[in-house]
């Protein structure tokens, strides 16, 4: 091999490292958190458990489980504003508005992080702010999981993929089941708490799944969505 | 220096972790409320009482110091 072919070699593929990394690490952490989400809502229970599954484990379960999922969140993010296949600025990751890539989407991830940061800080000092506020504060959780779902398919690059898409339907499916049962455990008492939530959820369900089919699942997302052009990222670099 | 459980019975909603957690010193009435041994806490069962304080769905349970 002589050394001009090594000089006009293409780049490396591993150029792209930082890229996948953020990807994988979007997916993974979406499963993370969904399973930190079903936890929660089972920790609330008090239906009798076996002496096999103690009470106490689902709730150390959520919390490492969380704490897991928000650690390879800043890897998600740190990679993606690390690399520049595309421009994800520091701004970008917290202000949900004006962003350079697919912006409406990847405010919605932004929107996300920004509950997902409030929720975190505030389970840590839990025993200092009570009960009450804190709780109230943590319901919030329920809508990052779903910012955070609505992230991942309009700005997912890989949202489209069998395997990928499988992976965010389980989340889904889960984290509905779950709620089905948080909704009907405990049985009468606030019924027309537990109906408005189930219609509401029903409701949100619906309008995400139908959204989901008409954009980011139907063909010419990737432009739509307002992706900049392939030139405009290559010149950039 | 020592210490005692104390259980807030206004928030406690008798989730049972605390007894589950610290069978040395709570157990559960027949309702899934807690008991809680009144003597005070053994020092060397203190780190296990921090861990079922902050394990409180409610954080009904206190450790008070005596």
């Amino acid at each position: 091999m002589t050394g001009l072919t090594f000089t006009a070699a293409p780049p490396p593929v591993n150029m792209q490292t930082l890229w996948f990394v953020t990807r994988a690490a979007g997916l993974v952490s979406l499963a993370l958190l969904s399973l930190a989400v079903v936890l929660g809502i089972l920790s609330t229970s008090r239906a009798p458990v076996g002496r096999a599954w103690p009470r106490f484990l689902n709730q150390g379960l959520h919390r490492n489980v969380s704490l897991i999922g928000v650690a390879l969140l800043v890897v998600h993010i740190g990679t993606a504003v690390a690399d520049d296949f595309v421009s994800v600025r520091l701004r970008d990751v917290f202000i949900p508005v004006g962003g350079l890539y697919r912006p409406l989407w990847l405010g919605a991830g932004a929107a996300a992080i920004d509950v997902v940061l409030v929720v975190t800080l505030t389970s840590l000092i839990r025993v200092r702010l009570g009960h009450r506020t804190w709780r109230t504060i943590h319901w919030a959780a329920y809508a990052a999981w779903g910012l955070a779902v609505v992230h991942g398919l309009g700005t997912g690059s890989d949202a489209k993929l069998h395997w990928a898409l499988s992976l965010q339907a389980a989340c889904v499916g889960c984290v509905l089941v779950a709620i089905g049962f948080r909704l009907t455990d405990g049985w009468p008492s606030h019924r027309l708490r537990r109906m408005l939530g189930a219609a509401g959820i029903l409701a949100c369900a619906a309008l995400v799944a139908m959204w989901a089919l008409q954009g980011p699942l139907a063909p010419g997302w990737s432009h739509r969505s307002g992706t900049p052009k392939p030139s405009a990222a290559v010149a950039g670099r | 220096m020592t210490s005692r459980l104390l259980v807030d019975w206004v928030s406690c909603d008798g989730h049972g972790l605390c007894a589950e957690l610290l069978p040395e010193a709570i157990a559960l009435d027949e309702w899934g409320f807690p008991v809680v041994d009144p003597r005070p806490l053994a020092s060397a069962l203190e780190p296990m009482a921090r861990r079922a304080v902050a394990a409180c769905p409610t954080l009904a349970l206190v450790l008070e110091r005596i």
